[in-house]
């Protein structure tokens, strides 16, 4: 899948509510105070997209607007259909 | 089922819950990952909480407000008040009135349900056009 195909896939099943969190982002996005629904505006409407490192526990880092306008960063990987967000 | 603990800290308070959890086909090293339906339901309970315990603060304010997936902007128009002012409200440069919470967290409290009865009346009263000016009232 080439970036501009996964950004596609991203905003659709983000706006379809189709995703999922790690504990670890979970925990990261809630510290910063970010709720479902940020989550979620930052997905469906996310602006940027790079394939993630090696190193890293996921495919893509996407960045978007949250609800008050302020981007957030995340990565994710998709799978059958499904965002999860392994980052925040 | 298998289940995770879910843990919010608002204004010094903590919120803890347990959702159900799955794992990843291609990759269970990512451990235990939450539906965010689910997250959704444990959001919901913790406006809840707020709302029946009468919890006050900025970090429960913007808790509410994004519940209701409504940005600083929308929430400032709808409680006819500036944004710069909801912004201080929470970034604690100035307290949230109490009834500036009552109305967010009622909002957010119905939204938990299902219902938007003060989402509507707060759209209604921001409308002045859309009022009456001609009002029978019943007495019998």
């Amino acid at each position: 899948m080439d970036p501009e195909e996964a950004l596609r896939a991203i905003r659709g099943l983000a706006k379809a509510n189709r995703f999922r969190l790690t504990a670890h982002a979970d925990r990261e996005a809630a510290e910063c105070g970010a709720t479902r629904a940020h989550i979620q505006c930052a997905l469906a409407k996310a602006k940027s997209i790079r394939p993630s490192g090696a190193s890293r526990a996921s495919d893509w880092t996407v960045a978007g607007p949250d609800l008050d306008g302020d981007d957030l960063e995340l990565a994710l990987i998709i799978e059958d259909g499904l965002l999860i967000i392994t980052v925040y | 089922m298998r289940t995770t603990e879910l843990k919010r800290k608002l204004d010094g308070r903590t919120f803890r819950g347990r959702v159900p959890c799955s794992v990843s086909k291609s990759r269970p090293e990512l451990g235990p990952l939450v539906d965010s339906d689910d997250l959704e339901v444990f959001e919901a309970k913790v406006v809840q909480s707020i709302f029946v315990q009468k919890l006050l603060g900025p970090e429960s304010f913007r808790f509410c407000r994004s519940f209701c997936e409504m940005s600083m902007q929308a929430v400032a128009e709808l409680l006819q008040v500036d944004r710069r002012t909801v912004q201080r409200w929470e970034s604690q440069e100035s307290p949230v009135p109490p009834w500036a919470m009552l109305l967010v967290c009622k909002m957010a409290d119905e939204r938990s349900k299902g219902r938007a009865v003060m989402l509507t009346w707060l759209m209604q009263l921001a409308d002045e056009k859309g009022r009456p000016t001609d009002i029978d009232v019943d007495v019998a």
